[in-house]
């Protein structure tokens, strides 16, 4: 769990700076798409805090 | 746009965003019906609906500013700690980000292509009839169907979830964010009060976030906002919406969504045969 939640907060923070400078997968003629970046960027700190989550769950003296 | 207009349009935003009427809806439905010669994508109109998201957005804000400072403190101690605990502002700050994630996923990639209805007063009418008819149903189902009653912390993440989705169905223009919320939260067995609740904190977010992100629009090229416009309607908008929650919360406590069921299904028919007969474009 604790891989997946890295791997998630990894792809949603690329995907937030590739959208920021207009190369997201869905960003028509290079138009910078910034509720696509800031959506990711949130989906990225929740990422981040699932990642939190995951490493306590696994190590509970942390 | 003329103040009076101004007025009267931040009134009916402050109103229509939290009864479960749409307020989208309303902003096309009421000046095609009023005969107003608005251009709905025009960027300074458009810019003068930002301002009145940010009044309604402030309203509600203001009117649980002790939940979502009590939901602040909840969030951080279990995110310092790394697990989510019993208490019940923890669960329902978790709930509110599980409810928060779908709507925004929705909103950010569906809002353009829906975007094309707003264009066609008579199918926002059936929008808004179909809205009237899921009120209905909503309410029709929640005294029929057998579910164990239960509180807004007692929900599960996935639930949350669900519910939240369930305001995905507002980007169509006539169907009610907080009309899909309550609906929801009253199938999965919350009461009115309960369901209304959760909505309106559900909806914090969502208007803020939608708003902020418009606010480029306010700087776009070809706006002319009036600063007198915008000012005076963001307060009305403001006031109007601290008023209606704070009426609806009390509203709710008692009766249900069947009168909201009523007003959809009649202006929206009403608006129907107008724009057949020709008098409403």
């Amino acid at each position: 769990m604790k891989s997946l939640a890295l791997l998630a907060t990894i792809v949603c923070f690329a995907l937030a700076a590739l959208y920021l400078t207009g190369h997201g997968p869905a960003a028509s003629a290079h138009k910078i798409h910034v509720a696509h970046a800031v959506l990711f960027a949130g989906l990225g700190l929740l990422s981040l805090l699932w990642y939190r989550f995951a490493q306590t769950a696994s190590d509970p003296t942390a | 746009m003329t103040l009076e207009q101004a007025i009267f349009l931040a009134i009916l935003q402050g109103i229509s965003e939290l009864f479960p009427v749409s307020s989208l809806g309303h902003a096309v439905l009421v000046p095609a019906l009023l005969h107003w010669t608005i251009k709905r994508d025009d960027p300074t109109y458009l810019a003068f609906l930002v301002v009145l998201h940010l009044g309604t957005g402030l309203a509600l804000m203001a009117f649980y500013w002790s939940t979502w400072a009590k939901l602040g403190v909840a969030f951080w101690r279990a995110v310092v700690r790394g697990r989510i605990s019993n208490d019940p502002d923890e669960h329902l700050a978790w709930l509110l980000i599980a409810g928060t994630v779908p709507i925004g996923i929705l909103g950010v990639f569906l809002e353009q292509p829906v975007r094309v209805f707003l264009g066609s007063t008579i199918l926002v009418a059936c929008f808004l009839v179909l809205n009237g008819l899921v009120l209905f149903l909503g309410n029709a189902l929640r005294r029929r169907v057998r579910v164990s009653e239960q509180a807004i912390p007692q929900l599960s993440l996935g639930e949350g979830a669900l519910i939240g989705a369930a305001q995905g169905f507002s980007l169509l223009p006539g169907v009610s964010r907080s009309g899909c919320a309550m609906v929801a939260g009253l199938l999965r067995g919350l009461s009115h009060e309960e369901a209304a609740r959760f909505a309106f904190l559900l909806a914090t977010p969502v208007i803020f976030a939608a708003a902020v992100l418009e606010i480029p629009k306010l700087c776009a090229p070809g706006v002319h906002l009036a600063l007198v416009n915008a000012c005076v309607g963001g307060v009305v908008a403001a006031v109007t919406g601290y008023l209606t929650v704070a009426f609806l919360t009390r509203y709710f406590q008692a009766n249900d969504l069947r009168p909201f069921a009523w007003y959809c299904v009649l202006l929206g028919a009403v608006t129907i045969v107008l724009t057949l007969m020709k008098v409403v474009v």
